[in-house]
């Protein structure tokens, strides 16, 4: 019974994380760009779309970070779970987060570093009012406007730093 | 009292067939050869396996459809009794309350039982910062507070010394004999069983081929597979 339902998530997870791999995030943008540029209300929806795709992309490193250290944990504390009646949120409250702690503030400086580079989904659903940083130092670069990239490019880093050494903290924090 | 009714389990190409009763009360020992199905059983009884065929009773009650927390049913476990992020104190609150939100009976609780085990004064440490015999300790604890009429022991002190070991099962018979608990523990140390079970079970591929008084089993010469599994063990003198 625990063999199967633990197979059974295995493949549900597996298989999310092969849909991100054979469906590449570009195509998949230009495709919600193909379907949904007709529809009112489509920039607004921009930010949003823009998101969702980095989340996508990030998907299969973040499952490469987080899966063993889930799997782990479930092999080590299922039964004792199942027989304290430790289910739902205060299963992953008080035994899986802590034990993938570590592991998910990695698994987020990667996501987070992986969307920065990415230039893919803003060059499809940017505008003039909606940019990503990097893409506005590839802009600004582009006029030579060097002075403002070199800004941008700072506040950047800045942003980089504070994220990762705040994801960093955290995992410490476990 | 647990009765396995005509419980029949297949495990990949293993059939087992378990038809027994275990009276209320009752401290059983379950012995036998590796993959004889020592664990299986304790796992049907506990939930963790359902039966293809038959039914699990635990006292009057038919709990074969229900899952291992609804059981009257607490289990200590060889190793992993014990979360490693969480302090002694809350380990043994879990048994209370899965959301670790206790009132002030149920937190008084915790540490009359954290104290009966003799660890009154480590309820803060992480299990990492304790000795083994103490972190089964935690699970005793955690089976006193949760206060279930069968308790069942899969090997837990199996890694604990000659004297520790008995200092647990100390424990145990005296949880047993406050609350009057039906036990079953497997165990590969013929001598835990003299010392602390009033039955006991051998167990060879997927059935209870004996279960008899201890003293009765152990002596026993019409089990030529018990001998085999004994070895030289029943020859030298305790």
């Amino acid at each position: 019974m625990l063999a199967v339902r633990n197979a059974m998530w295995r493949r549900i997870a597996a298989l999310a994380v092969l849909t991100s791999w054979i469906v590449p995030p570009a195509a998949l943008a230009t495709g919600w760009f193909i379907s949904l540029i007709a529809q009112a209300g489509f920039w607004g929806l921009a930010a949003f779309l823009v998101i969702a795709m980095n989340a996508l992309m990030s998907l299969p490193f973040v499952a490469r970070v987080l899966l063993p250290a889930l799997a782990q944990s479930a092999a080590a504390h299922d039964r004792l779970c199942l027989s304290l009646g430790l289910r739902g949120w205060n299963r992953f409250r008080l035994v899986e987060l802590p034990v993938v702690k570590r592991a998910l503030g990695l698994a987020l400086v990667m996501a987070l570093i992986l969307s920065l580079g990415d230039l893919t989904a803003i060059s499809l659903f940017g505008t003039q009012d909606f940019v990503t940083l990097p893409a506005l130092i590839y802009r600004q670069m582009g006029s030579y406007r060097f002075d403002a990239a070199i800004g941008t490019a700072l506040v950047l880093g800045l942003i980089v730093l504070a994220f990762s050494s705040l994801a960093e903290r955290w995992g410490k924090a476990a | 009292m647990i009765r396995l009714d005509h419980v029949s389990f297949r495990y990949e190409d293993m059939a087992m067939d378990f038809d027994a009763t275990f009276p209320a009360g009752s401290f059983t020992a379950v012995i036998g050869p590796s993959g004889s199905g020592k664990s299986t059983l304790l796992n049907l009884i506990a939930g963790f396996e359902t039966p293809n065929q038959g039914r699990v009773l635990i006292g009057e009650k038919d709990v074969t459809a229900l899952p291992p927390d609804q059981r009257p049913v607490s289990m200590m476990f060889q190793d992993n009794n014990v979360f490693a992020h969480l302090d002694l104190w809350q380990n043994v609150a879990l048994g209370i309350s899965p959301s670790l939100k206790l009132d002030i009976g149920q937190r008084k609780r915790v540490d009359a039982a954290l104290s009966e085990v003799g660890l009154a004064s480590l309820t803060k440490r992480k299990p990492g910062e304790v000795s083994g015999g103490e972190r089964q300790r935690v699970a005793i604890a955690r089976a006193l507070v949760r206060d279930r009429p069968v308790l069942l022991l899969d090997e837990p002190f199996a890694a604990l010394g000659p004297a520790l070991r008995r200092d647990m099962l100390d424990l145990v018979r005296a949880m047993q004999q406050a609350k009057v608990l039906t036990i079953l523990m497997v165990t590969h140390q013929p001598e835990d069983a003299q010392y602390a079970a009033s039955h006991t079970a051998y167990l060879e591929a997927g059935r209870i081929v004996a279960l008899r008084p201890t003293r009765e089993l152990f002596a026993a010469e019409d089990l030529p597979g018990l001998a085999a599994y004994l070895g030289d063990w029943r020859r030298s003198p305790l």
